[in-house]
């Protein structure tokens, strides 16, 4: 990690556990779509159109959401990174003027390190606390405890997870199954209801 | 409430009950209400009697998806309150009296569970929500405010909560959290230490973390009878651990097969177990789980397998064997305090509730069947049995001479300039008839009863079958031409209509699917597309549909999606398609080019963007619900009216330069009064149409058109600027009244040469039409020659005359209600009207059609009011005994309403125009002629003034009850005028002062004092003198205790009387209701 031309190493601690949220989230919500299909037993029928459609719509519902997670990051303010579990996860712990956020943005894991320096009290810089955001720009300031800080330097390092990939095709290609089945089920449901006057 | 305007829903169910499709369920403390949301967001509050009778009452609408759960809010027993948590992460905390949302939140994340629970220190009691759902925490939430305070942390291995329970020990003293993660690990927070330190936002961390492998748990609860034991109901099985170690007691297999989804403890050796199908299994439980046996604990560290089995007890099944589309809900609950019933309820698709009584079951062998369904009801079944049936807005138009079911009403638009409503039936024909003349018939009684197809109204048939949505661009924007009318089917067609004719201009043939949505783009989109619409259909396609063109200018068909949300770019001439999938597509609205295909953080990003540039051009067609809040806030007639207020302001001023120019564009000032929007639950429903009542609007239009009659003193602009220059001294929103009304003078003079041409060429679009209509009802024509023109000189008063005909208290005075029908022309209502209650942001509550069934009354009292009359009775009387907010508003409303009146010239809705036969009614262009016809030509102002100001004192001096007539007297004015202002003074009079006595404290919820002297400086005059008569007449009707207690009550928030620290609570509320009053 560079910084004032030197090098730091970090590594995560081996006597704590931290979870990427994104990924426990979609696992979870995969796990309940897989529970609302195969909770049937499999000589179940199926008597009616909208009893297809209601599963459809809460299967659909829990893929969508898990795709979701992975493919929109959460969109966190400042002092959220700096309050999460992943600052106190590394040793040597991280220098006060250093903040991580690690996410998943669609196929890559990303890393971004906020390079952070005080305000002056008496500095006759406009204070605006920023917003939330996926990833801060230089010169977004915030207010942790009592001091007033803002970012000097982002870095930003991507990887691309082959199997991230293979999963959000997967989920594409799921949904697109579940929506297909819905459309033929509603052209047919609407072709019964058909009432002549 | 609801801004500051005064805003009144009456709402028409028609005969079909809402989709209520049950996704969770709650009995209230007192075991009075039973409250159900359902998958379409909406939650229903249905009454429940000691006798186990259940009875829908209200419907609330406020969520925009599913909801997950409902807790209690609140404990005191004064007032019940409710939390509610949809799908889409929204929080809103209901008052279950009246319907009135309290507050409402919205966070990122879903909500699964919720349950509340109360910290005391000292003797302060904070009432805290704790959550848990999609995200690894349980959340502390506060109950008044719903912010989120401070969360319980997992240290180890953190992961969902699928369930919880919350643990009072009264040997420890120590509250505790029992939750169990998805992956079946047990975890354990102590909540009760941290009470000294409320201000907290430190997260707490759990006590500890135990796997106890319990997979896919579906409910964990705690046994309130020995308070040593815990249920844990898996989907295969359910268990019972020793709730001080968690170590295993017994476990119990799923029988068949069958899958668990909840369970209870019903007492302290039997437990319920209910199935994904409905069924429920009462079991008891063995020795080894019972603390009060001596082998308790015996069994402990035995093999799963080697431990006694429990007993299979009894079996609850559901008696009617119906499909259901989704697995019902159960719930357990327990009596609590004076109630005594331990009730298992059961919410299922089909919008019904079944209730066992299981409280005195005897033992009964091994197998038995058990007792039968003790109560049954659906929403449905209790729109069924009700005589007369709901009425829909319709449905003496909609007769089929085959069935007993009207036609159902599939897409409506209310049409305010006109006064009209068009609306879209199954059978694809389309409607278009005066609204207040429909509603008038549908609910209430008079001689319209007695003609066939009345009101007049004309049917455009074009569409094969049903009519999906239906679209009148002129409204949204004045660049559209005012003829046209859109509509879109089922049969994939869309068809732009001439209303005036009643001709088909076009069809479109485009789609591939029924239409669901037509849409109009903002106004800065390229020429050509203003003059397009925008239609979505069901094959996921939109179109552009140029109607000068009469063609296709761009069709958008490749998404993969259904359409959630269509958006605007008009200065990158981008169409921004949003898919229920997230997917958003841009098109090139010019080139019908696909420009990009973005998802994930792109997607979000490109609609937030179009939100910036164009907040006024979102349209999201997601859902109903979202549609309703839209056009809730988007057409909200408090800006409305100022809007038109402001114009009428400044046109007043420009008057004499523009006087030309604006002839095109009347102000559409004068129907703001009564807006009617159609509603759906659920997609496949027909609509519900909710008829909005605007008292302030309505008041001003009143006082328009009194001093609009042509009086050709004022017109001259001479007089004009020395009155608008007097009226300085008034308020700034007497000056708007104003000027409004001398604009309206001057308009008139105006108008005679615009109409003369506008009408003329009418006329032969009239004349073709109307050959072609075979009907020869000579009433019928007569109405013909003046469809939808530019003005109705009646809809303010047959708004009004709807508006206190179902707001008057029917049946308590007989004398006055003589008076009401014969002098001023009121109509009973055919049954009880169902109003509705606007509340904060968007929400609403709306009565249920016989919400004042007989339920029997509560023994300890907390029931509906109105509840003991029988049905026959029970018609009018009003609606004074639902709730103190309702009360409030509807005399607020009908007393601001009757004054206005009473001021009017001979203000009597007689001579409404079903009297005149054949004759054509006046042109337009004499608009007042009618009421100059019945009333005598007097009212200069000098007289109205008079009136106006005898009217006040009777008012104030109405208390005293002795409302002798003589002050009227002093007015040296007509012998009729006088008779009807009279009507109206004791009108006024009777619901100011003699409704408590009258109706009896027992069916009376007397006003809000708050409320009401919020509206001490209402802006609106006529509004303020009736909140300031009601204030007086309750202050002294709840004689000196009452008003100790009030200011006692009132006290703690006013700072500057404290000699102590505000508590933080007190300070809270004072903040709040500070700032409500402030908005």
């Amino acid at each position: 990690m560079p910084r004032n031309n030197q090098l730091l190493h970090f590594a995560f601690r081996e006597d704590k556990q931290w979870k990427l949220q994104q990924i426990q989230d979609a696992r979870n919500h995969v796990s309940q779509a897989i529970y609302l299909l195969a909770n049937r037993d499999e000589s179940y029928q199926f008597k009616t159109g909208a009893e297809v459609l209601k599963l459809m719509d809460a299967v659909m519902l829990q893929l969508t959401r898990a795709r979701n997670r992975l493919t929109t990051p959460a969109t966190l303010t400042l002092p959220e990174i700096a309050a999460s579990g992943l600052t106190r996860m590394f040793a040597p712990a991280l220098p006060s003027d250093l903040l991580v956020n690690v996410y998943i943005n669609l196929n890559k894991l990303c890393l971004t390190v906020y390079q952070l320096h005080a305000l002056q009290p008496n500095s006759t810089k406009n204070f605006r606390p920023a917003g939330g955001a996926v990833l801060h720009g230089p010169g977004a300031m915030f207010e942790w405890g009592s001091q007033r800080l803002e970012v000097s330097h982002v870095h930003k390092v991507e990887c691309v997870i082959p199997w991230l990939n293979d999963a959000l095709v997967y989920f594409t290609v799921s949904l697109q199954l579940c929506q297909q089945l819905k459309d033929k089920i509603s052209v047919f449901s609407s072709y019964w209801s058909y009432r002549p006057f | 409430m609801a801004g500051n305007s005064l805003v009144l829903p009456i709402v028409l169910w028609g005969r079909k009950a809402p989709t209520h499709c049950i996704s969770a369920v709650l009995l209230t403390d007192d075991g009075a209400t039973i409250v159900t949301g359902c998958h379409d967001g909406q939650i229903c509050l249905w009454d429940l009697s000691v006798e186990l009778e259940v009875n829908p009452r209200a419907l609330l609408f406020g969520h925009t998806a599913s909801i997950t759960c409902l807790s209690k809010a609140c404990a005191s027993s004064d007032k019940q309150y409710i939390v509610s948590a949809s799908e889409s992460g929204e929080m809103c905390l209901w008052d279950v009296n009246d319907g009135r949302c309290i507050e409402f939140t919205k966070l990122a994340c879903t909500h699964t569970g919720i349950q509340f629970y109360q910290f005391s220190a000292g003797n302060q009691r904070e009432g805290r929500l704790l959550c848990h759902g999609h995200y690894p925490e349980i959340l502390v939430v506060d109950a008044t405010s719903l912010e989120v305070l401070y969360s319980l942390v997992s240290k180890i291995s953190p992961d969902w909560i699928s369930s919880m329970s919350i643990i009072r020990s009264r040997r420890t003293q120590e509250d505790t959290v029992v939750a169990l993660s998805v992956t079946g690990i047990l975890k354990v927070w102590i909540v009760t230490s941290e009470i000294s330190d409320m201000q907290d936002t430190e997260p707490i961390f759990e006590e500890e973390s135990k796997p106890i492998y319990c997979q896919n748990c579906q409910s964990i609860s705690f046994c309130a009878f020995t308070q040593r034991s815990l249920l844990v109901v898996c989907s295969k099985y359910w268990r019972v651990f020793d709730a001080g170690d968690y170590s295993l007691l017994c476990s119990g297999p799923s029988e068949n097969g069958q899958t668990w989804t909840g369970g209870d403890f019903v007492s302290a050796d039997k437990v319920i177990i209910w199935t994904e199908i409905g069924q429920s299994y009462i079991y008891k439980l063995p020795a080894s789980c019972l603390p009060a046996s001596d082998s308790f604990r015996s069994d402990v560290g035995k093999a799963v397998e080697n431990l006694i089995p429990p007993v299979q007890h009894n079996l609850l099944d559901r008696k009617d064997k119906e499909l259901l589309i989704c697995p019902p809900v159960t719930r357990f609950f327990y009596g609590c305090r004076e109630y005594l019933h331990k009730l298992l309820i059961q919410g299922d698709s089909s919008g019904r509730l079944n209730i066992w009584n299981i409280s005195d079951t005897p033992d009964k062998q091994e197998g038995e069947e058990g007792p039968a369904v003790t109560m049954s009801v659906s929403l449905q079944e209790a729109f069924n049995k009700l005589s007369p049936c709901p009425a829909g807005i319709i449905d003496q138009l909609s007769v089929i001479p085959s069935s007993n079911e009207p036609l159902k009403v599939t897409a409506s638009v209310y049409i305010p300039a006109h006064g009209r409503l068009v609306c879209g039936r199954e059978d694809g024909s389309i409607v278009i008839v005066p609204a207040t003349q429909t509603a008038i018939v549908q609910l209430l009684q008079g001689e319209h009863m007695l003609r066939r197809g009345w009101p007049p109204h004309r049917t455009l048939r074009g569409h094969r079958n049903k009519v999906t949505c239906l679209l009148y661009p002129h409204q949204v924007s004045a660049r559209y031409d005012q003829r046209y009318l859109i509509s879109g089917g089922v049969d994939f067609s869309v068809i732009i209509w001439d209303i005036f004719s009643g001709e088909m201009k076009h069809i479109f043939c485009v789609h591939g699917g029924e239409i669901t949505q037509l849409l109009v783009p903002p106004e800065n989109c390229s020429a050509r597309v203003q003059h397009c619409i925008c239609s979505v259909a069901s094959d996921h396609s939109v179109g552009l549909l140029s109607l000068r063109e009469k063609k296709c200018i761009m069709l958008a068909s490749r998404h993969l999606f259904p359409i959630q949300v269509i958006k605007w770019r008009p200065s990158d001439d981008y169409l921004v398609v949003g898919c229920s999938d997230g997917s958003v597509y841009v098109w090139q609205m010019d080139t019908g080019a696909l420009d990009r295909c973005v998802m994930g953080i792109t997607a979000v990003e490109i609609l937030n963007a179009c939100d910036e540039a164009a907040p006024a051009a979102v349209d999201s067609l997601s859902h109903p619900a979202v549609n309703l809040k839209q056009a809730m806030t988007r057409r909200s007639l408090a800006a409305l009216k100022n809007m038109a207020h402001h114009k009428l302001q400044t046109l007043a001023t420009n008057l004499l330069a523009s006087e030309a120019s604006d002839k095109g564009n009347l102000p559409k000032y004068s129907h703001n009064s009564l807006m009617v929007q159609a509603i759906k639950t659920n997609l496949t429903d027909p609509d519900i149409h909710v008829l909005f009542f605007d008292v302030e609007a309505l008041i001003i239009q009143l006082l328009t058109e009194e001093a609009s009659r042509p009086n050709t003193a004022l017109i001259s602009p001479e007089n004009l600027q020395k009155a608008s220059g007097s009226s300085d001294k008034g308020s700034s929103f007497l000056t708007g009244k104003r000027a409004a009304v001398l604009f309206q003078q001057v308009k008139e003079t105006i108008k005679e040469n615009i109409k003369e041409h506008l009408l003329d060429d009418e006329e032969e679009d009239e004349e073709t039409m109307r050959q072609r209509r075979e009907e020869g009802d000579p009433e019928y024509r007569a109405s013909k020659s003046k469809p939808l023109t530019l003005l109705e000189y009646n809809l303010t008063m047959d708004t009004a005359k709807l508006f206190m005909s179902c707001l008057h208290a029917w049946g308590l005075n007989e004398v006055l209600d003589e008076v009401c029908l014969d002098r001023l022309g009121m109509l009973k209502p055919h049954c009880t009207v169902s109003f509705g209650l606007l509340s904060r942001g968007g929400h609403m509550s709306l009565m249920l059609p016989g919400y004042n069934q007989p339920t029997c009354k509560l023994s300890h009292g907390r029931t509906e009011a109105g509840g003991k009359l029988p049905a026959t009775e029970g018609v009018g009387k009003g609606t004074y005994g639902v709730s103190r907010a309702v009360t409030t508003q509807h005399l607020l409303s009908i007393i601001s309403l009757a004054n206005t009146l009473m001021s009017m010239t001979n203000a009597t809705f007689i001579g409404d125009h079903m009297k005149k036969g054949p004759t054509r009614p006046p042109r337009p262009s004499t608009p007042d002629l009618s009421k100059a016809r019945v009333s005598p030509p007097t009212s200069s102002n000098v007289v109205q003034g008079q009136i106006k100001q005898v009217a006040a004192p009777v008012v104030s001096a109405r208390s005293d009850a002795d409302r002798s007539g003589s002050d009227p007297a002093s007015v040296p004015a007509l012998h009729t005028c006088f008779l009807v202002n009279e009507g109206w003074s004791q009108l006024a009079a009777m619901h100011c002062v003699m409704l408590p006595d009258l109706l009896g404290l027992e069916r009376f919820r007397p006003p809000l004092l708050e409320m009401l002297a919020r509206r001490w400086q209402d802006r609106c005059l006529e509004v303020r003198e009736a909140a300031q008569a009601l204030l007086l007449a309750e202050l002294r009707r709840i004689e000196q205790a009452g008003r100790k207690e009030a200011i006692d009550a009132w006290a703690p928030y006013l700072p500057q009387y404290m000699d102590h620290v505000i508590s933080r609570k007190h300070t809270h509320t004072f903040l709040q209701s500070f700032a409500e009053k402030r908005t």
